[in-house]
């Protein structure tokens, strides 16, 4: 039809409009799948893999070694897996060290990421991120307690996907720190006193709690740590919980507001095709002919921003997912598998919503008067209750009033656009700024030590220069994860402020930290059901205070009290806290943290998300810009007609300006103020809502200085989208807009 | 009768506020006439008009138009009706701006059963030269010419021009005068001349007065004059 040659000319002489709807769509479309496409893919292989390699649901350790024959009955009695792990820690040539295992027969598995499986025995699989970090390259030999061997492939453990050393560190150093496999013979022949063991064990039927009792009756658990709240295993995991609670929040809630407001800005622009709406309907074309034309106008650049947002997701996801996860996990051979679902929805929603919205403003356009129509006075202005008939205000203020207040709609849109650009600019600074004062806060939170050092058994000396504590770990009833309950007779080393004073640790009472209140959604007044992870007894604490404290998951009383949970002598103690380093630190200490240990274990949590925040900090200021832009070509196309007539009447521009598009110029301060509020409320809900999985507790905050960058971005978009718009519509000939209006 | 107004009444506004733009207006007007509606700003004329193309619906009344009662039809029906029978010439031309000259007759050719050939009537009409360019690009004069070429290259029956001439110098204005009396004879069409001049009614087989929405004059001319003797 002659009529659709308008689409390609009417973009072009629109263009920046159009662009501007194509990149926000692009760019909305582009960030969730992004991301939906690095955390699903890494998530679905993850899964997999957990499942092909039979990744253990705990792993513990008993005072009383279990035999073949135990194993094989608690297999059969309780429905569960049970396999012996075995290992040998050696230096290799003073540099670094390496964790050596045998292949397991029933439990976590592992995968070949490169190279090929042991075949002889003097063939090693090396961990991939150690191989990666020294450039051990596929046929390196190496010498592993007085035997050659030859590196056939390099490897990744489920059980293994951070590499941590030990069970309670947080941060992995590949360098340092990784783990190899030889052959069940070459194993062997290790010394047995330099082997080291303990018992991996998953569960098929709902009895863990059954066969951890049975354990810890039979056979005294020593040590129990559920596969939640290994760090080795569920670091990646939280890693990308983490990543999708952007995935499945803030991004499709972006990608769904982008594209309403674009769907009505749409709208407002095939309602000011009116006038030829008019002359079409008049020289006979029928509404349906016109309303399915114009909603092609929506759908074009709809779906020419959805097809670049699709292509250019899918070709960053891999690169994306290596950014995203490399360094922080073992390199892993993840295929990212495209979720189609998504992709047909991020490739036709925008433009079947752009198009229906257009479809559906002419139409609406059309339910009025041709007559009027090609008047172009189908209008929402509500002239008569702006008449202002008796009012002594200047002409200037009662034309802002009907422009504003006359056009609802369009300050509504207007507001929203502001408020939308800036709400994903300030939601990116609320995440960075509430991260940062995260860092900084939340080691003074933690408490005012530099050393807690927890010991193999209980004490009852005193000790000089430092607290003592009776500390023990808890699994939480009906939720993941554990906290760690700590009695202490002083609390002059840890933050003991509560919501209503300081704690009172004289009367027995329990007080957590906001993180693990959050975490757990415990309250004041609430009740607390803690289990022993070796005995797994239940024990009630009802909770009188909630301590600032958003890094650790912890319960504070009196020695007192915890020592009758834990069955200890009131007096005794298993770790200390102290400012100083304690001279006695001998073959009693079982594990030492430092604060610096604690500033890097915070910093490094921040760190993971550091990545994921810049990109929606850059995303959230393109998009801020372009929605600016795109509100500020509404603003001025809509009163093109009477920018043109006041400069035919002889108006300077600086009078036109100030008649016209000054009267907008409030209308950005309450966008802003708007999109401040929406962004942090946004970023609050979303860090409540992803605790669980963020494990940390971010306090929203956002900066003065942040503030100011948001404002100082709109402004800026705001006032160069008006010179540059501006300039474009005083070139417009002006006898071409005398003879086009007939008001 | 060709097209037949009864009593037409077009109220706005609300009882106490009411205005009437047609106040029983009645017109009746022969298959192939030119007629030429006369009156002052405000007096209905163009309200007429519109009434009678289906660009409005009349509040009581009745519009018969070759056949039809319009003033019946739905908005649906309306449009058939539009499509099918009736062209109109704008005082603002209001062409379509991002289509050239031929696109803009293209497009109602588009829609139209029989359509006349686009590029012999750009040639009768005398802008063949102009066909590729937009209407940005030509002369007021030249867009009323295209105006009257996308009005007829449906074969109307009815041509409706709302003060065609009004936005035209006097040499243009009698071109299009011309014009519109060699479609009016090559194709019999049934033309209706909104207008405030009143020389242009030295063109009319018929012309009509309103004022203050009554038809007060409802003449047959029987000598016409040609559009040179006009004092546009």
């Amino acid at each position: 039809m002659t009529l659709n040659r308008r689409y390609r000319r009417n973009i072009k002489s629109n263009f920046s409009f159009y662009l501007s709807i194509t990149l926000l769509t692009l760019l909305a479309v582009f960030m969730d799948l992004l991301f939906s496409g690095v955390v699903t893919g890494e998530r679905k292989y993850l899964d997999s893999f957990r499942e092909t390699a039979k990744c253990e649901d705990g792993q513990f350790v008993t005072y009383q070694e279990l035999t073949e024959d135990d194993i094989e009955r608690l297999e059969a009695d309780y429905d569960v897996v049970i396999e012996k792990q075995q290992y040998f820690d050696c230096f290799i040539e003073e540099d670094y060290r390496l964790r050596v295992f045998s292949p397991n027969e029933k439990l976590n598995d592992h995968v070949i990421t490169e190279g090929s499986d042991l075949t002889s025995d003097t063939d090693i699989l090396i961990s991939s991120g150690l191989a990666k970090a020294r450039r051990v390259k596929l046929g390196d030999k190496m010498s592993l307690n007085d035997n050659d061997y030859v590196v056939c492939g390099f490897f990744a453990r489920i059980d293994y996907l951070l590499m941590l050393e030990s069970s309670s560190d947080s941060i992995s150093n590949p360098r340092e720190f990784g783990i190899a496999m030889v052959t069940d013979r070459m194993f062997e022949s290790f010394e047995k006193e330099d082997v080291s063991s303990y018992y991996s064990v998953t569960y098929h039927a709902d009895n863990e709690l059954e066969f951890r009792k049975e354990l810890n009756k039979k056979y005294m658990t020593a040590h129990y740590l559920p596969a939640d709240s290994n760090a080795r295993i569920n670091t990646v995991l939280n890693l990308i919980d983490r990543y999708s609670s952007f995935s499945v929040f803030i991004l499709p809630v972006m990608l769904i507001g982008i594209v309403l407001l674009m769907a009505v800005i749409v709208g407002r622009k095939v309602r000011s095709e009116q006038r030829q709406f008019g002359v079409l309907l008049s020289h006979g074309y029928r509404q349906h002919e016109l309303a399915v034309h114009y909603m092609f106008f929506g759908m074009i650049p709809g779906l020419a921003g959805s097809i670049f947002g699709v292509l250019a997701a899918i070709l960053s996801i891999p690169p994306v997912g290596e950014v995203l996860f490399t360094g922080k996990i073992e390199p892993l051979p993840i295929t990212y598998d495209i979720e189609w679902s998504r992709v047909m929805i991020g490739l036709f929603a925008p433009a079947i919503v752009y198009g229906f919205f257009a479809w559906y403003a002419a139409f609406r356009v059309m339910k009025k008067d041709p007559v009027d129509m090609m008047r172009g006075t189908v209008s929402e202005v509500r002239k008569n209750i702006f008449r202002m008939e008796k009012s002594k205000k200047s002409i200037h203020t009662k034309y802002m009033l009907r422009a504003v207040f006359g056009n609802m709609s369009r300050t509504f849109i207007v507001i929203l656009g502001i408020a939308i650009g800036s709400m994903l600019l300030v939601y990116s600074l609320v995440c960075a700024d509430s991260m940062q004062a995260y860092v900084d806060h939340s080691v003074d939170e933690a408490g005012r030590y530099n050393y807690l050092y927890f010991l193999t058994s209980l004490q009852t000396e005193p000790v000089e220069n430092g607290v003592e504590l009776l500390a023990a770990t808890y699994e939480i009833k009906d939720h993941k994860g554990t906290l760690k309950l700590i009695g202490l007779d002083d609390a002059k080393l840890v933050n003991d402020e509560t919501e209503t004073g300081k704690m009172d640790l004289s009367s027995d009472k329990f007080y957590i930290t906001s993180k693990a209140s959050i975490e757990f959604s415990v309250n004041n007044g609430d009740t607390i059901s803690l289990l022993d992870t070796r005995t797994m007894e239940e024990h009630d604490a009802m909770i009188a205070g909630i301590v600032s404290n958003d890094s650790q998951n912890t319960i504070y009383s009196s020695r007192k009290a915890v020592s009758e949970i834990i069955d200890a002598p009131a007096d005794s103690y298993n770790a200390v806290m102290s400012e100083v380093q304690l001279p006695n630190t001998g073959s009693e200490i079982y594990h030492k943290i430092t604060m610096d240990d604690l500033k890097s274990q915070i910093q490094n949590i921040t760190d993971q998300m550091n990545e994921i925040v810049h990109v929606m900090l850059l995303f959230g200021g393109l998009i801020c810009v372009i929605a600016v832009y795109l509100m500020v070509n509404i603003l001025l196309s809509e009163n093109a007609s009477t920018i043109s007539m006041l400069k035919i009447l002889g108006l300077r521009n600086n009078e036109i300006h100030r008649m016209t598009t000054h009267i907008y110029h409030w209308l950005v301060p309450i966008g802003i103020i708007l999109g401040c509020a929406m962004g942090y409320y946004a970023a609050a809900a979303n860090f409540k809502m992803s605790v669980a999985n963020y494990h940390v507790y971010f306090t929203p905050y956002l900066k003065a200085s942040s503030i100011v960058i948001c404002i100082a971005v709109v402004v800026m978009s705001y006032i160069v989208s008006l010179a540059l718009l501006g300039r474009k519509i005083h070139k417009a000939d002006l006898t071409y807009c005398l003879k086009n209006t007939n008001e | 009768m060709y097209i037949e107004v009864k009593n037409a009444v077009k109220k706005y506004g609300s009882a106490d506020n009411c205005v009437y733009a047609l106040h029983n207006a009645s017109l009746s007007v022969e298959r192939g006439e030119i007629c030429v509606i006369l009156g002052h700003s405000g007096s209905g004329k163009s309200t007429l008009l519109n009434m009678i193309g289906g660009l409005d619906t009349l509040n009581s009344g009745s519009i018969d138009v070759a056949g039809y009662t319009i003033s019946d039809f739905s908005s649906k029906q309306l449009i058939e009706y539009r499509r099918e029978n009736v062209g109109f010439v704008f005082q603002f031309y209001n062409l379509i701006p991002d289509l050239t000259v031929a696109e803009n007759i293209k497009v109602i050719a588009d829609i139209s059963k029989e359509p006349l050939d686009v590029d012999e009537l750009l040639k009768i009409l005398g802008i063949d030269m102009l066909a590729s360019r937009f209407p940005n690009e030509i002369s007021g004069g030249q867009q009323q010419r295209v105006a009257i070429a996308r009005a007829m290259i449906k074969k109307p029956k009815v041509l409706l021009c709302d003060e065609l001439t009004g936005s035209l110098d006097s040499s243009s204005a009698r071109d299009v005068l011309r014009l519109v009396q060699e479609v009016n004879r090559a194709y019999g069409t049934t033309i209706l001349i909104v207008t405030h001049n009143a020389e242009i009614k030295k063109m009319a087989d018929r012309y009509v007065h309103i004022r203050d929405g009554k038809v007060v004059v409802n003449e047959v001319q029987t000598e016409k004059a040609g559009v040179t003797e006009m004092n546009l």
